[in-house]
């Protein structure tokens, strides 16, 4: 009972401070909105790199890939804090893009049974959209090219039958030399290389995102673009 | 006195609480509403600025939608004669008149589309944004294909790479990438025109020719000249932002219809708060004037109350405004003709000074009638309620 005031003067106070810190808030947001206008706003966050990568037929990918299947979801892995690791293991200086990846878990009633991950890679005569399927263990479950610019003939060497060949790949197994690109005709090397260097990047992706370095987000809501 | 105020008003924290979310969702809805009708007024005059254009010449069918699907880049179901172009360039009011020829190549399986857009040099006097972030700004073969500065992003490509096009079996280099300009060029293929026309069986046809004139003052008189092109038809920029903005006003008299009713639903919650609040403090108040207070501290207690009620909700409805705006603006966008590629709200200082004057208006009036009951309770009541 003592103690009451107190407590009422501490709540009131409490009260004042939030009021005084939201409002002090408001104002700055409102000056540094005014100040900085519109334009100076969107040049600071279009930085320059290729837009997501969507996911652009999920029910069909899902239909074929998981039968069976009930539902999917979204979400990032933040792997900035993997840098290091993700440079050693892809062999190079990781992209801006990888600095997260988004991947779909898909579920039979509330066990997983799988994960999707896209990407978009340069191909010889444009970009190439890869979705991939993964095992609930990482291995390769499948592979599509979800879009594609290549001309008939390297888009009939580059088909399901060679893409059939990435099946039960993980990110440890010795990866695609040229030799193993000899059987794919000469004009479509270039688009089979780059192909096979983003799956491999998806997998080193993938497995360092089920890390415990790896943060986890809800996807943010995105609409499948119809242009491009 | 303000802490006296303050103390009153938190003495009831869930009938505090409801009515100043009241008062935020009103302000924010007015200042979401206001800010959007700004927003699409400055961002519609700067896409028609920034196209270059003062008229239009296109193929018959409605005026302002064909306008609109050019501006946006979008192709048009019918086309124009090649012929019409001459005409236009030999009118002697017209200083440069720029052919389009726009084809749209959907990949249904892709679920995507491929805007192509063909072009002759004429068009570099409307665009004065037009410039390469890399390799070249024009084309150097006919072969050739200049990205907009999103395309060339989804795309992967760089001046020298290859463009392959399946629908149209045929591989363009590329030349150049455009800088970002903001519009809806940024995400378009240019190609030169009779390279178009050869690509997509248009032979002597065009989407629609762009026109901008020596004096503005001629525009009437070129206008009337222009519309005798058989099988096309002149639609100016100002009659298009008219259109639009009449149809936006429309729509926006509807809005603030509803939205008056919320504020007035906001008012009332505060009346309605303030009448309570003198009714369960009658003792209390009889007391302060019992021990000297007098008539016009005890309304100016109660105005101070309804200030602070309405100014607290007022703060929190701009930041709704702010947070949920760029919601809203993505739920209203794609219905808006010719929307505007910036962001549509645009919450003006003056917007906010008027929202703060309403909100000081509103409670000095809510504050009125409870105040004045408050200002004649009796002193002597205080005893009899001890």
């Amino acid at each position: 009972m003592i103690a009451a005031p107190r407590w009422k003067a501490l709540v009131e106070h409490s009260i004042l401070g939030v009021g005084l810190v939201a409002g002090i808030l408001i104002t700055a947001g409102c000056g540094d909105a005014r100040e900085s206008g519109p334009g100076e706003l969107r040049d600071a966050v279009r930085i320059e790199g290729a837009p997501m990568c969507p996911w652009r037929n999920p029910a069909a990918d899902i239909a074929i890939w998981f039968p069976g299947a009930t539902r999917s979801e979204s979400e990032v892995r933040i792997l900035s804090a993997l840098r290091p690791e993700l440079g050693r293991r892809l062999g190079r200086v990781p992209t801006a893009e990888e600095n997260s990846l988004y991947l779909h878990p898909v579920f039979q009633g509330s066990r997983c049974v799988g994960e999707v991950a896209v990407r978009r890679v340069k191909g010889e005569s444009g970009a190439v959209e890869i979705a991939v399927a993964f095992e609930p263990d990482g291995r390769i479950r499948a592979v599509r090219l979800q879009r594609s610019r290549e001309p008939e003939a390297v888009a009939a060497a580059l088909d399901e039958k060679w893409l059939a060949g990435f099946r039960g790949r993980t990110a440890t197994d010795p990866w695609l030399s040229d030799d193993d690109l000899a059987s794919v005709p000469e004009s479509a090397r270039i688009t089979a290389r780059a192909i096979a260097d983003g799956i491999r990047s998806l997998l080193v992706l993938r497995e360092l995102a089920a890390s415990p370095g790896a943060l986890r987000r809800p996807a943010p809501e995105t609409s499948v673009g119809h242009l491009h | 006195m303000l802490r006296l105020a303050f103390r009153n008003l938190v003495r009831r924290p869930l009938r505090l609480l409801l009515t100043i979310g009241g008062v935020a969702l009103s302000v924010a809805v007015w200042l979401s509403l206001m800010g959007m009708g700004d927003g699409y007024r400055s961002g519609l005059r700067a896409e028609l600025d920034r196209a270059g254009v003062q008229l239009m010449l296109v193929p018959l069918g409605c005026p302002y939608d064909a306008a609109a699907r050019v501006l946006k880049g979008r192709t048009l179901e019918t086309s124009l004669p090649a012929s019409a172009l001459g005409v236009v360039r030999a009118d002697p009011a017209v200083a440069v008149a720029a052919p389009l020829l726009i084809a749209a190549v959907p990949r249904l399986s892709e679920n995507r589309t491929d805007l192509w857009v063909g072009l002759d040099e004429a068009s570099l006097l409307l665009k004065p944004w037009w410039e390469a972030a890399a390799g070249h700004a024009w084309f150097a073969t006919s072969n050739g294909v200049i990205l907009g500065s999103e395309a060339a992003l989804i795309e992967l490509r760089t001046p020298g790479d290859l463009l392959h096009s399946p629908e149209l079996s045929h591989s363009f280099r590329v030349e150049g990438v455009l800088a970002r300009s903001g519009t809806s060029d940024d995400s378009l293929f240019f190609i030169p025109l009779s390279e178009a026309q050869r690509l997509f069986s248009q032979d002597g046809r065009l989407t629609a020719v762009a026109v901008r004139l020596r004096d503005p003052a001629q525009l009437r008189v070129a206008v009337e000249r222009l519309q005798q092109i058989p099988g096309a038809q002149v639609v100016t920029m100002t009659e298009m932002m008219g259109t639009f903005l009449r149809l936006l006003g429309t729509v926006r008299t509807l809005l603030l219809a509803l939205t008056s009713v919320a504020c007035a639903v906001g008012v009332l919650g505060v009346l309605n708060t303030l009448l309570a609040a003198v009714v369960e403090r009658t003792p209390e108040l009889c007391l302060l004037r019992a021990i000297g207070a007098s008539r016009l501290q005890i309304m100016g207690l109660i105005t101070l109350e309804a200030l602070m009620l309405v100014g607290t909700g007022a703060a929190c409805g701009l930041l709704l405004a702010v947070l949920g705006g760029q919601g809203l603006e993505g739920l209203v966008k794609p219905f808006l003709p010719l929307a505007p590629v910036d962001s549509l709200i645009e919450i003006r200082s003056e917007r906010l000074a008027q929202c703060l004057a309403a909100s000081v208006l509103a409670a000095l009036l809510t504050a009125a009638y409870p105040a004045w009951c408050a200002g004649r309770l009796p002193p002597a009541l205080a005893a009899k309620a001890e």
